[in-house]
């Protein structure tokens, strides 16, 4: 017994590092012929995902059972003093509430009036749920349960709630993936809703991790943008619909540059909690380059 | 050959179980990093050779489902299996401490190469904020998942090379 496993590693002590060798080439090769021509590439990691993501929506649901079993002792503390505070919140809200229906008649009208009937509410939507997130945890990247035999392509406009989530980055035939606002490599085209700026709207790992918000920069010197507006995406976008609600701006700043302001954004979805999504099954019409 | 479809199989639910169940107990905003856990525990056991090959695989299966660019995390896995794989010369049954520290410098290596790759190049430049923040907490994460994770494989691979033993 002794003797065979000697031989079998004399048998071994050649190669490894050659093969070690070869297989750097290879990976070097590999980035480079990746990052000069993607297209190549997106044939195998489709079927990667075709494979894989079914087993992951079926290992999701073990996963997301233990957590939510863990969530329901920690929660039971915070639901009871939530409980109260909404009890008395709800007494509010009732009256406020019929002011608003009433206010909302009048808004139709004023609304028909103003063709504004086409806001991002209107637009086809297609939920899904996320089946897995980052094996690495630098990015806020996500797949989700449904792909290009649901009528999903690259490029459309993820939502949750209200709020913009990111973009569809990558799809395969029932999964697809998704680029989140607050990825470090995000760049929206936003805008002030009520004074029209425009502003970059970033992603950023730190301040994202340390303070929940993200990165806006951009805004003309000039601009009347204010705290606590909405932000959302911008008509110059070539990539997001416009209107869609990205957050509430924060802490505006000049830049050391002394050219532009910068702020911060409180992003409208809670990511953190993010379970499933609406993509908008329809393309922003881009000016083609090429 | 038992024993590479062996590896592949954990190397499967090793990549499931990191990205669809872990983030849900997922603590402090990491996930343990599972596929680094196989992959020195297979360099430990067996060498060189099948530490960088399960590196390599793992790596591609990371970079096919979440990467831009192909073969980045391959590289990486497929250096630290190789390097791990020398280990294999001392393997000790019993040592426990070994592979802990190997997998504690190889997840600091992997997140560190990462950081400087994907993040320093793009002049976020303030280390010790993500050391802290990312780096760390992954680092001692993925030694904890070890700690439960290792005796599992090993005791596998215990099993499988005496199987192969017999039969031979």
């Amino acid at each position: 017994m002794k003797r065979r496993r000697r031989r079998r590693r004399i048998e071994f002590e050649f190669h490894p590092k050659y093969l070690w060798i070869f297989c750097i080439i290879l990976c070097v090769v590999l980035m480079f012929v990746s990052y000069r021509f993607p297209e190549r590439f997106s044939g195998v990691k489709t079927a990667v995902g075709n494979v894989i993501s079914p087993m992951q929506r079926g290992i999701n649901s073990v996963g997301k059972s233990i957590s939510d079993r863990l969530q329901a002792f920690r929660d039971v503390k915070k639901l009871r003093a939530e409980n109260e505070k909404l009890k008395s919140q709800i007494e509010d809200l009732t009256s406020t509430n019929q002011q608003l229906t009433q206010d909302k008649y009048e808004l139709d009208g004023l609304r028909r009036l103003y063709e504004l009937d086409a806001k991002y509410t209107d637009y086809d939507k297609v939920a899904a749920r996320i089946i897995a997130s980052d094996t690495n945890n630098w990015f806020y990247n996500f797949v989700v349960d449904k792909g290009s035999q649901d009528g999903i392509s690259v490029g459309m406009n993820v939502l949750a709630g209200n709020g913009l989530v990111g973009i569809v980055s990558e799809t395969g035939k029932n999964w697809s993936r998704i680029r989140s606002i607050i990825d470090d490599n995000c760049n929206v085209s936003g805008m002030s809703i009520e004074t029209q700026d425009t502003c970059i709207v970033s992603g950023d790992l730190k301040m994202m991790k340390e303070q929940d918000v993200i990165r806006v920069e951009m805004i003309s010197l000039d601009a009347k943008i204010k705290e606590n507006s909405e932000i959302v995406t911008s008509h110059i976008s070539d990539k997001y619909l416009q209107g869609i609600l990205i957050g509430y701006i924060q802490d505006i700043e000049v830049d050391s540059s002394n050219m532009t302001k910068n702020a911060t954004l409180i992003p409208a979805v809670d990511f953190e909690r993010l379970d499933e999504v609406l993509i908008i099954t329809e393309l922003k019409e881009a000016y083609d380059f090429d | 050959m038992i024993r590479i479809i062996i590896v592949f199989i954990q190397l499967i639910v090793c990549f499931l179980l990191q990205s669809a169940v872990m983030p849900a107990i997922s603590l402090a905003g990491v996930v343990p990093d599972l596929l680094l856990i196989l992959v020195i525990t297979v360099a430990y056991t067996r060498g060189r050779i099948p530490g960088m090959m399960t590196g390599l695989f793992a790596g591609l299966l990371t970079d096919a489902y979440f990467e831009e660019l192909m073969g980045f995390c391959a590289l990486l896995y497929l250096c630290i299996g190789y390097l791990a794989g020398y280990s294999q010369k001392i393997y000790e049954e019993r040592d426990y401490t070994l592979p802990m520290l190997m997998i504690l410098v190889g997840e600091f290596l992997y997140s560190f190469v990462y950081y400087v790759a994907h993040f320093l190049l793009r002049s976020r430049t303030e280390f010790g904020y993500y050391f802290l923040h990312l780096i760390l907490p992954r680092m001692v994460y993925t030694v904890f998942a070890a700690a439960l994770l290792y005796p599992l494989f090993h005791l596998l691979h215990r099993f499988l090379l005496r199987r192969v033993e017999k039969e031979e």
